[in-house]
This record gives structure tokens, sequence and C-alpha cells, in this order.
């Protein structure tokens, strides 16, 4: 439904309308999904629900959307207005997404499509920025139990593109723990990988306990990975 | 810019408090100081997964009947012979003031409810069906209209999570927020509009009418 209130209000300030959205990162509970492309505006969403599927539905919903911010005071508003619905207000067209409305002598309220505090990071600082970060390396092996981001099942995965993974072997040296299971790794907002299947019948010795390595270079002998993506 | 005279239609504001589903009293414009009401689906960054509260604050002169706790308010609004919600709200706090003899209470909509634990999993419609069940509300068809997709809400992510923050999850997967709407259904607001649609409109720029159709320009519809 739209509202046309034409010139009726006290004031409105138009803001800068976004670029088109290209691209959607989904942050789900413990994976990152990413859809499009870099060329536009990206939208993060907080979604603990989140799938791939969610995030190509989601850009399929938002590509090319030209947010308008603005903020309207004083606008003599059809009182059925909701939230969510358009308006047309001197030479603006959005969406109603704040009203505030005062109990005076005229049944007006202050409408906007907020854009404070919103900054468009062209390159944003993520988490693939904050794991070089030195304080968030950490160092270890021998017997110590590692923090392994999102140790799931018989998958591992880590939003970080530096850092440790815990591959889960409890004892790889002494025992024939095994680790099945497939390693994926994110760089949060720049792509997505699967490192591959880790498929291993029996683990006599423990190789690399901890050293950089090449996101394809993992082996089923890694107790710990220091894991990065490309080449 | 231009403002319409109050004269035109001078609103004529109501609160109706109710016990639960029982009317113990109302409170017209002659009786209110002031109030305001509050509602958003984003209120500073622009994004999606909301589920706000609508807030409503208002003083009025002490009624002659008591406000029992936790009452229910429904404000409307009466302009000539039409009247509309402005939004049904819930006590949260109340503080009286001897001096002027004036109450001023602070009060939530609906969402408030949604500080409780998610009371179901499955797939996303049941579960917000479940919710809005748990607070006390209907559906607002855009949120049928919108959920559509069935996607699958587990009990590992709803265990130990609000509803509201589950609410945000499956409006996030949705492209947007729930909130309740003027009329207390729990309602859906997509984030992206549909494209202007372009009216012939006065030098005012409110939109001509022939009887009760509006001209479409743009070689659609005129």
């Amino acid at each position: 439904m739209s509202n046309n209130i034409g010139q009726n209000c006290a004031s409105i300030d138009k803001g800068e309308p976004w670029e088109p959205i290209s691209q959607v990162i989904v942050k789900g509970d413990k994976h990152t999904y990413t859809a499009g492309t870099t060329t536009g505006r990206t939208m993060e969403v907080d979604c603990g629900i989140g799938t791939q599927d969610i995030a190509n539905n989601l850009l399929a919903a938002l590509i090319g959307y030209v947010y308008q911010p603005y903020d309207c005071k004083d606008a003599l508003i059809d009182p059925s207005i909701e939230l969510g619905q358009t308006i047309s207000v001197g030479n603006v067209y959005s969406i109603v997404a704040s009203m505030t409305i005062k109990g005076d002598m005229i049944l007006a309220a202050d409408v906007s499509a907020p854009s404070s505090g919103d900054v468009d990071h062209e390159y944003p600082y993520d988490e693939w920025k904050k794991t070089v970060d030195a304080k968030n390396i950490r160092h270890g092996g021998g017997g110590g139990t590692m923090d392994g981001e999102g140790i799931t099942d018989n998958s591992i995965t880590t939003d970080q593109t530096n850092g440790y993974i815990n591959t889960g072997l409890s004892n790889a040296y002494y025992s024939a723990d095994v680790f099945a299971g497939t390693v994926t790794a994110s760089y949060g907002k720049f792509s997505y990988s699967t490192i591959g299947n880790l498929s291993a019948t029996t683990i006599n010795y423990q190789s690399h306990a901890c050293q950089w390595r090449k996101a394809s270079d993992v082996t089923q002998y890694d107790r710990y990975v220091m894991c990065y993506i490309g080449s | 810019m231009s403002t319409k005279s109050a004269t035109e239609s001078s609103p004529f504001y109501v609160f109706d408090i109710y016990d639960g589903s029982t009317l113990v009293g109302s409170i017209d414009r002659t009786e209110i100081v002031s109030f305001e009401i509050r509602r958003s689906i984003f209120s500073d960054k622009p994004t999606v997964g909301q589920a706000n509260a609508g807030e409503l604050t208002a003083t009025f002169f002490m009624p002659s009947f008591t406000i029992p706790r936790m009452a229910r308010i429904e404000v409307a609004v009466i302009q000539g012979f039409i009247g509309n919600m402005l939004g049904e709200f819930f006590i949260d706090t109340r503080k009286y003031n001897p001096v002027d003899n004036t109450l001023t209470v602070h009060c939530y909509d609906a969402m408030l409810k949604c500080e409780q634990l998610c009371p179901a999993n499955g797939t996303d419609i049941n579960v917000v069906n479940a919710i809005a069940t748990a607070i006390g509300v209907s559906v607002h068809s855009s949120v049928t209209s919108a959920i559509v997709n069935a996607y699958s809400v587990p009990q590992k992510i709803t265990k130990n999570r609000s509803a509201r923050e589950i609410l945000k999850m499956i409006g996030a997967a949705y492209g947007g927020s729930f909130y309740i709407t003027k009329g207390g259904l729990l309602g859906f607001a997509g984030f992206v509009i549909p494209a202007e649609t372009f009216l012939l409109v006065n030098e005012d720029g409110d939109a001509i009418v022939f009887g009760s159709d509006r001209i479409i320009v743009g070689g659609i519809n005129v």
C-alpha cells in the first residue's frame, strides 16, 4: 500500500540513496554464507538458521534494490499507515521504517527510513582482518586442547582464515583416531572454500603438529592446523 | 512545505483500558495531557531481522477508575466519523505525579511478551504461529504471504533462545522484520518495497482522483 502525502509535512530531509544491493552475507549459527558479488552494496544478516539456500534466496529478493533514506517531520499521514508500507512525500519515495506519532491538535507523525549509524565499508573490516591480529593467533601443540571453530559431528568449520583449527583428534600420536569429516573454512565476506574430505583409515603418527598449511594441503595427519585459503 | 489546517478535522484521541478482555474504563482527549507512540522495523542501521517492540509513553489525569496491573491500552483516534487504531500496548511502568494529579505510563506492544523461551521448533511458519499463540496475538496476512519457504528451525537453534531471537532469525531469512501492527497482530515487513507508481498529482503533490480511482501516468493506465 502506497501513501502519498504530497507536500503535507513540516520538513523532509532526503538522504543519499544506497548503491544497489549486490551481495548478501548470512551469518549463521556457525557458518557464514555468501551470495552475489561485491560490485554494489553488501547486506550482512545475522541469521542463526542460515544456509546457503537462504543466502541465495535472500540475494534474489534483495539484489538491485536501492534503499532511500529520508527523515520527514510532522507528516500528515493516514492514521492507518503501517510499518513497511511505502510513502511518497515531496520527491521521496521510500519505506516507512520508523514512525513516531505525537498526540496533538493535528494527527501528525515523524516518519523516516533512517541511515545514521550505517557505514558502507567497501573494504569491510571483518573476520579475516581480526584473525591476522597477533593476539588472535594462538600457539600450541603437544597434548593441549585447542579451540576449534565449530567442531560439529564429523566436520570442522572455521571462520578464521588464519588461525588454528582443531581436527578433533584427541591423541593422534598414540591412537588410531581418525578424522573422517570435511574441513571447511571461509573468508567471511571474501570467499568460501571447501578444503576436502579427510577420510582416512588409520592414523599411526602425528605429523605437522602445528604448521601453516594451505587449505588444500590439510591432511588426515594434522592435529592442529593453521589454515589459510588460497595460493 | 504546507501544513493543513488543524480545523479541517481535529483528532479525538481515546485510550480504552482493559484488564484482560474486560474494558475497565476510557480516557479521552480532555483527560490526556500528552502521548507519544514510537514504532520501527529498524531505528538506526537499515537492516533486516528485527523484532522491535512499539512503545507508548502517555501522561493523563488520574482517572476515577483503577487501572489494573499490566493493563492493556488500546489507543484510537477519531477524525470526523472515522476511527483508527493507533496501537495496542501493555503497561510496563507507571509514575504518579501528585502535584498535578497525573499518571505517566510507559507501555510496550505485544512484542514485549516475546522475551520468553521459544515455544516450538520445526518449520518456520509453524514456529511463528506458535510464538504468536504464546504471546496472545493473531498472525497478520503479511506473515502468511511472506513466510513460505518452510525453512527448518531445529531444536538445537530454539533451545535456550527467546521467541524474539527466533523471530529475528526467521525475519532475516526472508529479508524483513517482524512487528506488531496497530491492530495488535503479528506482522511482517519486507525490506524491499515495490517500485514506485507514478500518480497524476496536483501542485501540492496530492493524487488527483476520479471517483476513488487514482491516475497512473507513464503509459500504464492513464
